[in-house]
């Protein structure tokens, strides 16, 4: 108890309060900016969290996250560009309901199911990571291996289209992870001489870089046209009677994004697919999908922010991220010094519930937030990209610098955003040579101290009953696109 | 710019032959089995493979395909940027953060074809309020200039 009252004391402080009215402010901006996503606002907050204590850092980036994520439906329903790749499951939907005359109640809908989506990925954030962090403090350097690998994989193959593209991906991200000195040996590599690269090449502007700049170069490429979007009636009227008819939906969306979330490189965009494809399958009315029917809306949405919320379990507990926004959050665990795994719940138990709180707070902020931002969608849709991108420029600039102080930053960025670029250009997913970044130093620390361990002995890595189940989930993740090309040879 | 899959499979073998090449380089640990170049040299196998098997997975395609904006004026706008950053790097020490960004701002912005009075203003009100968050609450070193100087 008294652990929740210190949390509870931690949040409930005027900057931490003052911090994530401003993160959300800002997240709903970004999100309601078509071309602007929810990573790249995490992305491009991360050099002012770097200043601020762990809470209100963390906090920050929770509740911009939550609100990007639902904002980004502004531009899907009013003008069908998906503001985020989760919303693009059931853009079609809340487009034909907006141009039918009812923008309010397409963006009502997904406002309400994301709220409560997200509060039920709390909830499940609050069971099961403390659960599961019990259980994880007996893992050793093999489960971990096993953990990251698992991670990794599923980021690399199952999240992306083209399986071999997000493997290359990722291993560009696991070489990137390799330069500078070597924690187990103490050996520079590929540093080229340089004496910046020493320390590695640094995750934020290289992140800042892969994630802001192909968004701005893409949408400086391919202008939109001019943008008139529809009047919006009054939010709230009916919408309670709306969500109480799709409780179904709300209620399996919840649990299916959450559920998703909570597994490791999967996240939001999977989730929402996930949940529109099984919302069609179990509906009575399959035919009005992609019509302006509401049953997608609602069970998409709510498994959206579900995910979001979930995807912070392995992230917490086992530092395996759950998806992009969450790879970011580790970076800035470790550059706060905390290290994400079972020991942050037993070590600053207060601090994971601060954390829990603040997603809280973030979800419930939905609601009047999400109202402010439906009312002004109409304003943020008509500014002209030729003035915000220039500022997005600016600041993914000013926030590489200010990581090391030195320009150098903002050549890593700039390298890391031409070569994202290149990836978006040719359907190589960015998000697995992120989390290649993140997680390569655990994965060969783990693996080699593994190897040294059993003195090059590989049966060590399946010689205790959790390794061994983690073994064959990853040989089965890896299996799987085989089998679905064997699958669709034959079909 | 779009690149075949054998093209990308190409220089994957050719990045994994690179990174196997830099391994030699790593000085072994005495007594230990398992030194700095064994995890890189796992990732170039690995990337070897990889690029292997996308060589053998691309279809008869062109090895390179340059998009239609790419030969309009949009690509000349779309490399001011990266240049615009460059230019950053190499003036901001003689003229200033406020400065270059604010020259940076208002040149992109008139590059896409923004009102020069609004881009002025966006330019020198988002390069203070940067110059604000940045140097004077957070005390980064950012690039010092002559309107730094002014305000000092």
């Amino acid at each position: 108890m008294s652990v929740l009252t210190d949390a509870l004391t931690l949040v409930f402080q005027p900057d931490v309060l003052i911090t994530v009215i401003l993160a959300s402010l800002l997240g709903l901006t970004i999100g309601a900016i078509p071309g602007l996503t929810a990573v790249m606002g995490v992305a491009l907050l991360i050099p002012i969290t770097f200043f601020m204590d762990p809470v209100p850092a963390i906090s920050a980036i929770a509740a911009l996250a939550a609100m990007a994520i639902f904002a980004g439906d502004i531009p899907g329903a009013l003008l069908r560009i998906p503001g985020t790749p989760a919303s693009a499951a059931y853009v079609q939907d809340a487009h034909v309901m907006a141009k039918e005359g009812c923008p309010e109640r397409a963006l009502g809908l997904s406002m309400g199911a994301a709220c409560f989506g997200g509060v039920v990925g709390v909830i499940l954030l609050m069971v099961a990571a403390p659960l599961l962090a019990r259980f994880a403090t007996n893992f050793s350097s093999v489960e971990y291996f096993w953990l990251a690998l698992l991670g990794l994989s599923c980021a690399a193959i199952i999240s992306t289209g083209a399986p071999l593209k997000g493997i290359l991906s990722l291993l560009f991200g696991l070489w990137v992870a390799s330069i500078g000195i070597d924690e187990v040996a103490g050996q520079p590599r590929f540093t080229f001489g340089s004496t910046e690269l020493m320390g590695g090449v640094s995750f934020i502007p290289a992140m800042i870089g892969m994630f802001a700049i192909p968004e701005i170069l893409r949408n400086v490429a391919l202008p939109q046209g001019k943008i008139t979007p529809p009047r919006m009636g009054p939010v709230f009227q009916g919408l309670g009677a709306n969500l109480r008819r799709r409780r179904t939906n709300l209620l399996r969306g919840s649990l299916a994004g959450s559920m998703i979330g909570a597994l490791p490189g999967a996240g939001a965009d999977i989730a929402a697919w996930v949940a529109y494809a099984v919302a069609k399958r179990r509906s009575k009315t399959p035919e009005k999908f992609g019509h302006g029917h509401d049953e997608g809306i609602v069970e998409a949405g709510a498994a959206n922010n579900g995910a979001l919320s979930s995807a912070w379990v392995p992230t917490l507990v086992f530092g395996i991220p759950g998806d992009s926004i969450t790879a970011i959050v580790i970076g800035v665990l470790y550059l706060k010094g905390l290290e994400p795994g079972p020991i942050i719940f037993t070590k600053t138990p207060e601090l994971v519930y601060a954390i829990f709180i603040a997603f809280f707070l973030a979800n419930l902020l939905l609601i009047p937030f999400g109202w402010l931002i439906i009312r002004a969608a109409r304003h943020l849709l008509t500014m002209k990209p030729a003035y915000y991108l220039p500022v997005v420029f600016a600041c993914c600039i000013v926030g590489s610098f200010a990581i090391n102080n030195t320009a150098f930053g903002v050549v890593v960025m700039l390298v890391f955003g031409l070569i994202g670029w290149l990836f978006e250009e040719n359907g190589i997913p960015v998000a697995p040579a992120i989390l290649g970044i993140v997680l390569g130093g655990m994965l060969e620390f783990n693996f080699v101290t593994s190897m040294l361990k059993s003195d090059g002995n590989l049966m060590i890595f399946v010689s205790r009953p959790v390794a061994a189940a983690l073994a064959l989930t990853v040989l089965a993740v890896w299996a799987w696109p085989i089998v679905k090309h064997i699958r669709g040879g034959r079909a | 710019m779009q690149f075949s899959n054998r093209f990308i499979g190409i220089v994957a073998l050719i990045g994994a032959a690179a990174i196997f090449y830099g391994t030699f380089g790593f000085r072994a640990v005495p007594g230990q089995q398992f030194g700095s170049g064994f995890f890189p040299r796992i990732t170039a196998g690995c990337l070897a493979l990889t690029g292997c098997a996308m060589i053998l997975s691309s279809g008869p395609s062109p090895w390179m395909t340059v998009p239609e904006w790419m030969r309009t004026a949009q690509a000349f706008k779309a490399a001011a940027l990266p240049l615009g950053g460059i230019a950053w790097v190499l003036v901001a020490p003689f003229l200033g953060f406020i400065l270059t960004t604010a020259l940076l701002i208002l040149t992109l912005v008139m590059l896409m074809r923004g009102r020069f009075l609004f881009g002025l203003g966006v330019a020198v009100g988002l390069s203070l309020l940067l110059h604000v968050v940045f140097s004077v609450l957070l005390r980064i070193p950012l690039p010092f200039g002559v309107v730094e100087g002014w305000l000092v």
